[in-house]
């Protein structure tokens, strides 16, 4: 490899470097596009049009080589040329893009560039489908199905790319990128998902890139796909946005100022989003306030151009549900979202023997998230709340006598209890890229090496209640107090696309290594590396008189890594609370309950390693007579998801009741309680001091206590599968072209790591021993299976019909599942746990549970003992064994056994096919003005499908789950000069 | 000449839209639906009233047996529940018939096919130890928030001219929960165990605590609270004060019935030989006792099995449609001493019955969170008989309520609290049969002690 390289270095000084400079002028009119930008994607050089639409490139090395011209509001366009001398004075045209455009797409285009799974969504597409939460294109993706209703009050939207399951941990891998602006989930301590992309402003996006396939090794922290999107950049009219459908509405404005010469450009944009959730209370109405205002110039450095821009966006936004007149007086929920993102970006066309392009961008985002919540409570008696962090017994004591008690007694009454949650994730994030690019021979080399520094933290106060005379159990946690965690992220890839006759060849490898800082944590600075290789093989380039026109292959394969979130490594402390003292309740009301308190966290776990993810792939690309077919198939394996589970320890503790106090010589009234906060022996003084103390007696309670674990699951999970995309073309006689997009995929995953389990509210058959067993099982300690997998072919037909006469262009789409089947596993690789079972008794009937329609139980795989936890009882044995030897022992183990609650747990579920069917139409209306309407499930689907396992039929009719509500929406847009 | 034509062909079209007319089918109609009461041991009776309720309207219509226990109801075209009762004295001991039949539809081809709506009644005997009132219902909170319905009690009464001992009483509530739920015991409008004998304890009992069984003497009660056995009305003033140092507590932590809301220490005032033990094998931490339609029985376990001995006993355990967590254990009808069936108001014509004929052949209606509690009818024949009741007993009773579309309140007209204050000794109906033997009372009756 070294020596590849120091002779790529020595090739450069020997070749002849040539000017490529032109006019770019607009189709039509002949007016001069300035900041149309002129891009050699093969050769990393480029150059801005100046007012005149004039462009300079210098320094072209000779051959063939690609060239893409591409401006704001223009259609960009691509072609290749052969540099054998200096080529100047060449003028190009672009037409502007609207539907008058023969190439006006409203789909998913594939990126034939690329070696790997890409598409792109430009801003015609995007208009037409009338996003408004970005997350809504992945309906566009091969086999997507729309987006569900348009509301923007679920939080819980975040994007799912090749997985369909509810797994919170696929949408959590999701890399989602804003003008290179990376979107991280990893600082708020909402939980572990992806994420939300809610408070993204949807009307000013130009294009979104998504990449299923292995990504460049540029970027990290992600196991599942690459979003990208891009905002308006450079000169533009005013846009007026006005969007209404039955539960949003939108309006937004943008332009692109123009600064004059070498003013540069600035967009700004504004945009308000209101989402209702529910039409007849129309007070939980979420709220996105978006703005944005970018700079971008490009000037001169050291005789070499710069492309230069910074930016501003962010987001006012939530909801508060206080005016709602249902709600109880003075109860309310309130939520805000307040973000801002601070960014710039530098690209130097260096254009040296030994460096082409520098760039640098940074970030830096901010959010301010406070949620605000009234509750109305009231009691008949006194609570107590756990305030306490140390272990120890507690008395509880009243606020007015001692506010930093660790157990606080709330008396009888009625009272609001009013929280906050503030929650203000940083993310912070520095790029540097240097792309060195050479072609000899016509060999083209593209290095690539890179350094990305990021950190995300908190800086709220976490969960807090307003007045801690009425708190119920808390602990402050401020989010403040946990430290950032920094990444420092290397990586270096090698580009090169080799002619072979007349195919050629492009391999991209690359590897990249990331060293995360994790501060006060046992987990310290650990490093990961992750490698990715990709191969594009075009065997033909295309040629329209031939039948088979275009052929390329493609191949991928790569491991990426996750990082776990923050509520793994700085994992939120949790205290077990135990009553151990009960005495009568006063005549006021007031009852003196005392406390166990024992402070417990995740541990921390040396040997947990960062979750991976290997993928590969291997695709085909080709048009026959003018169909165009991309096929993909492809292959990720999940290996050591994040898993926290519960382990327990015996524990005893002193339980004393109204027994003890019963004999008391000191009148109620005149009792003082006290507990030894080691032995937990109560203690009664009598205030006045005539009787003297009196020690309770108690008795000794024998149970366990859980503490929580991380590791990482034993199994992998797996998922594979084939998408298409089959083009047909247009039947030019109806102007209408059809368009077929599929997947088949499956989904596998099981759970082999020992979970243990304890019955902690059920007793012995004395009817007062607290179960003194732990059941340790395989998997999951709750249900029968441990596992699922699933399969799901869908195709979905858009029917397109364009008229570019008419401006007009409208969209037919069918979305269909032709085969869905879905199954519960129970696996393990050691014995046998789960068995069917028949009649009343927790005994197996057989050994085959699959497929047959009957209960099915599943035992733990061994237990352990109060007096014995080191010693594991193999569960079964024991069970049959006490069946006819210790009936009080066969009815107590009886609480350890799962059992189904129907008979078809274990069937294939097989889903008989549905479908469903959108509309879309956008006309524009001259050059100032598009309408845009669309209907999702427009036929307001009554249809029912079968499902094998439960034999029922399920309604489509306002189900959310299959298909797409019923919903439509209308936009108005303006484009005024 | 005009005239005569126009005349005679207004009549004939008159005729014409009477001839038409006449084919529609009167939604009024009476027809005479022909009943017969099927005794399995027992020789029918005269006299006995046979209901039949429409289940869309709520109307009542009613008919009256022949000495061979047949009966003519006239009622319209409709969906009914047909019921009746009757009780005799044999030797001694009270017996009650009991019977009903659901989801019969009366159709407008009724005359043309007539069929005979065959009921089966069933016998079963009054026992010492009844449920004098039942409170589950809960009430309405001070500020307007809402209600309250950790308030909840029962007492027992003991009916009979004797002391009753009441070792080895146990409480107890079927699965399903709530009357209103979709039964899945249910099949074709009867009860899959019916014929079984046998009634369903669901997620757990209670019993008193050992050696701390009461002795009631004849008209002598008990209270036992349900849930706090504290004084509520200090922070709710339409609930109850279950402080009294009489009282009984259904609390015991350590079985594993410890939620907090739900099973607060009972008061100072109470001796913990008061506090029950609770028998758990269902999940939870709470009694799930209904707030809307609960079906509670009380059950004495025979000589030779104890409440401890039935609880460890794993061969009489059953799932409620085979859900892990609806586990419960049957009960033989034999072991059962009373029970009330208590449907939810609102739901009419949707309520499940879950007890069999024998233990309790009716039902009676609930609105909760008002406030109202299940009180038991006094028996006016038999308390009116007791020579010492002479001059105490107070009539013009006029807690009943009025929500429920025919009302409910005791038909005896005698004030139970008032006459008992005034020293009387009541003794209440006992028919086995919630229909008979309850009424909707417009407060619980521990708000006037």
């Amino acid at each position: 490899m070294l020596t590849i390289i120091a002779l790529l270095l020595l090739f450069p000084a020997f070749a002849q470097k040539y000017q490529f400079s032109g006019k770019v002028l607009e189709k039509g009119t002949d007016i001069p596009v300035e900041f149309a930008t002129v891009v050699m994607p093969d050769k990393e050089l480029w150059a801005v049009a100046n007012a005149k639409g004039e462009f300079v490139i210098s320094g072209v090395s000779q051959g063939k080589t690609k060239v893409e011209i591409s401006c704001l509001g223009y259609a960009p366009t691509t072609f290749e040329i052969e540099i054998t001398k200096d080529l100047k004075g060449v003028t190009y045209y672009l037409a502007i893009d609207d539907l008058t455009l023969e190439s006006a797409v409203v789909v998913a285009k594939e990126n034939t560039n690329s070696a790997t799974t890409s598409r792109q969504i430009d801003r015609t597409a995007l208009e037409h489908m009338q996003m408004v939460n970005i997350s809504d294109i992945s309906s566009l993706l091969p086999g997507g199905v729309s987006a569900n209703s348009g509301k923007l009050t679920s939080s819980t939207d975040a994007f799912q790319i090749r997985s369909d399951e509810t797994s919170a941990i696929s949408s959590f891998g999701t890399a989602v990128e804003l003008d290179g602006v990376r979107l991280s989930n990893n600082a708020t301590h909402g939980g572990v998902s992806g994420v939300s992309t809610r408070n993204i402003a949807s009307a000013n996006v130009e294009s979104i890139e998504i990449i299923t396939g292995v990504p460049s090794v540029e970027h990290g922290d992600m196991t599942n796909g690459v979003v990208k999107i891009n905002t308006r950049k450079g000169k533009s009219p005013w846009m007026i946005t006005a969007m209404t459908s039955p539960n949003t509405k939108q309006l937004s404005l943008s332009k692109g100022f123009d600064l004059g010469a070498k003013g540069g450009v600035i967009n700004a944009s504004a945009e308000r989003t209101t989402s209702v959730h529910d039409l007849a209370s129309p007070f939980t109405t979420y709220q996105r306030n978006a703005f944005s205002l970018i700079y971008s110039n490009s000037f001169d450095a050291f005789g070499q151009p710069i492309r230069f821009s910074t930016g501003v966006s962010g987001n006012i936004g939530g909801y508060d549900k206080s005016a709602d007149p249902d709600s109880f007086m003075e109860t309310f929920e309130k939520v805000k979202e307040n973000t801002i993102r601070g960014n710039f970006s530098l690209n130097w066309l260096l254009n040296k023997s030994w460096i082409t392009n520098i760039e640098l961008t940074g970030s830096v985002v901010y959010s301010d998230n406070l949620s605000s919540l009234s509750e109305n409570k009231s009691s008949s008696s006194s609570t107590s709340s756990l305030h306490g962090m140390e272990e120890g017994y507690f008395v509880s004591t009243p606020y007015s006598s001692n506010p930093d008690a660790e157990v606080i007694l709330r008396p009888a009454g009625y009272w609001y209890e009013v929280s906050y949650r503030d929650d203000k994730p940083l993310d912070y994030n520095l790029h540097l890229k240097i792309n060195w690019a050479h072609d000899f021979g016509g060999v083209v080399n593209k290095l690539k090496l890179g350094a990305h520094f990021t950190g995300s933290g908190n800086l709220g106060e976490g969960f807090y209640y307003e007045d801690l005379s009425k708190a119920p159990d808390w602990r402050p946690y401020p989010y403040k107090d946990i430290p950032f965690v920094n990444n420092l992220a290397a990586y270096a890839e090698e580009n090169i696309t080799i002619p072979i006759g007349t195919t050629s060849l492009n391999l991209v490898g690359g590897v990249r290594s990331e060293w995360t800082m994790i501060n006060n944590s046992g987990y310290g600075t650990v490093n990961s590396l992750s490698p990715r290789f990709n191969a594009r093989y075009s065997i033909i380039k295309y040629q329209r008189s031939r039948v088979l026109r275009e052929l390329s292959l493609r191949g991928s394969w790569g491991v990426a890594v996750k990082l776990p979130s923050v509520s793994i490594l700085y994992p939120t402390p949790s205290y077990y609370g135990k009553q151990v003292f009960a005495p009568g309740t006063m005549a006021d009301g007031t009852a003196f309950y005392a406390y166990y308190i024992l402070p417990r966290q995740i541990e921390y776990n040396p040997d947990l390693r960062w979750q991976k993810a290997q993928q590969s792939e291997i695709g085909v690309e080709a048009d026959i007579a003018g169909v165009k077919i991309s096929l993909a198939a492809f292959y990720s394996k999940t290996l050591g998801s994040y898993f926290t589970y519960n382990e327990y320890e015996p524990f005893t503790y002193k339980w004393t009741d109204q027994r003890s106090l019963e004999g008391c010589l000191i009148p109620s009234s005149e009792r003082l309680y006290s507990i030894d906060r080691e032995t937990g022996v109560v203690t009664v003084k009598d205030i006045t001091g005539k009787v003297p103390d009196q020690t309770l007696a108690y008795s000794e309670k024998n149970t366990f206590v859980s503490k929580t674990k991380v590791t990482n699951e034993v199994a992998p999970t797996v998922r594979k599968g084939i998408e298409w995309v089959i083009d047909f073309g247009q039947i030019s006689a109806i102007r209408t072209s059809i368009r077929m997009d599929g997947t088949l995929y499956k989904y596998r995953s099981t759970n082999e790591n020992i979970v243990q389990s304890y019955q902690s509210n059920r007793t012995m058959s004395d009817g007062i021993t607290p179960y003194q067993f732990i059941g340790h099982y395989v998997g999951s300690s709750s249900g029968t299976s441990n596992g699922s997998e699933s399969l799901k072919l869908r195709n979905n037909i858009t029917f397109t019909t364009h008229i570019p006469k008419a401006r007009l262009i409208f969209t037919l789409r069918l979305e269909g599942s032709l085969y869905r089947h879905d199954r519960n596993l129970a696996e393990y690789s050691g014995e046998q746990t789960t068995w069917p079972m028949s009649g009343q008794e927790k005994i197996p009937s057989g050994t085959e549970f699959y497929d047959i329609r009957g209960h099915v139980i599943k035992y733990p795989l061994y237990y352990t003992t109060f007096d014995d936890p080191r010693t594991p009882i193999p569960f079964r044995e024991k069970y049959l064994w006490a069946k006819d030897n210790n009936r009080q022992l066969f009815s107590e183990l009886d609480a350890m056994i799962n059992k189904t609650g129907y008979n078809y747990l274990f069937l294939k579920n097989v889903f008989s096919p549905y479908f469903s069917a959108n509309i879309s139409v956008t006309k524009e209306i001259g050059r100032i003005a598009s309408l845009s309407f669309y209907a999702n499930n427009f036929f307001y689907s009554t249809m029912r499908f079968k499902t094998s396992a439960s034999q029922t039929d399920v309604s489509l009719f306002e189900s959310s789950s299959y298909i797409p509500k019923f919903y439509y929406g209308l936009t108005l847009r303006l484009k005024i000069q | 000449m005009r005239m005569k034509k126009f005349v005679s062909f207004l009549m004939c079209s008159v005729f014409l839209i009477a001839a038409v007319s006449c084919h529609k089918d009167d939604p009024y109609k009476l027809y005479d639906v022909k009943v017969q009461l099927v005794y399995s041991d027992a020789d029918p009776v005269a006299g006995v009233t046979v209901n039949a309720v429409n289940t869309n309207t709520g109307m009542i219509y009613v008919g009256t047996t022949d000495a061979q226990g047949n009966a003519t109801v006239p009622a319209v075209a409709g969906l009914y529940e047909f019921s009746a009762t009757e009780t005799r004295a044999e030797s001694g001991t009270a017996y009650s018939f009991n019977g009903f039949k659901q989801q019969v539809a009366i159709t407008h081809d009724y005359e043309k096919t007539p069929f005979v709506v065959t009921i089966d009644m069933v016998g079963s005997e009054a026992k010492q130890i009844i449920v004098k009132e039942l409170y589950t219902g809960g009430c309405q909170k001070d500020d307007g928030s809402g209600y309250f319905q950790q308030d909840k009690y029962v007492i027992l009464y003991n009916n009979s001219t004797v002391d009753a001992d009441l070792k080895n009483l146990c409480f107890a509530m079927t699965i399903q929960y709530n009357s209103h739920a979709t039964n899945a015991d249910v099949v074709d409008g009867k009860l899959t165990y019916e014929s079984e004998g046998k009634v369903p304890a669901g997620h757990g009992y209670w019993t008193w605590a050992e050696g701390n069984a009461p002795v009631l003497k004849p008209g002598e009660e008990v209270v036992v609270a349900i849930n706090g056995a504290i004084n509520h009305t200090l922070t709710y003033s339409n609930s109850v004060n279950l402080s009294n140092s009489n009282y009984y507590a259904m609390y015991d932590p350590e079985s594993g019935y410890n939620q907090a809301a739900a099973y607060p220490t009972p008061s100072e005032a109470i001796p913990t030989s008061h506090y029950l033990k609770a028998y758990k094998y269902g999940t939870g931490t709470g009694w799930p006792i209904s707030v809307t339609g609960p079906a509670f029985f009380i059950f004495i376990t025979p000589d030779g099995v104890t409440p401890q001995s039935f609880f460890e006993d794993t061969s009489n355990e059953n799932y409620y449609n085979n859900m892990n967590a609806m586990l419960r254990k049957w009960v033989p009808a034999d072991w059962v001493v009373d029970a009330c069936e208590v449907f939810s108001a609102g739901y009419v014509g949707k309520n499940n019955k879950r007890l069999i004929t024998s233990v309790d052949g009716g039902s009676v209606v609930l609105t909760n969170r008002q406030g109202y509690s299940i009180y038991r009818n006094v028996n006016k024949e038999a308390t009116e008989a007791i020579a010492e009741n002479k001059g105490k007993l107070v009539y013009s009773y006029s807690m009943g309520t009025s929500d429920l579309e025919e009302g409910s309140t005791d038909p005896s007209g005698i004030d139970a609290e008032a006459s008992i204050k005034a020293g009387a000794r009541i003794i209440y109906m006992d028919t086995n049969n919630s229909t008979n033997d309850f009424h909707q009372r417009k407060e619980a009756s521990l708000r006037s002690k």
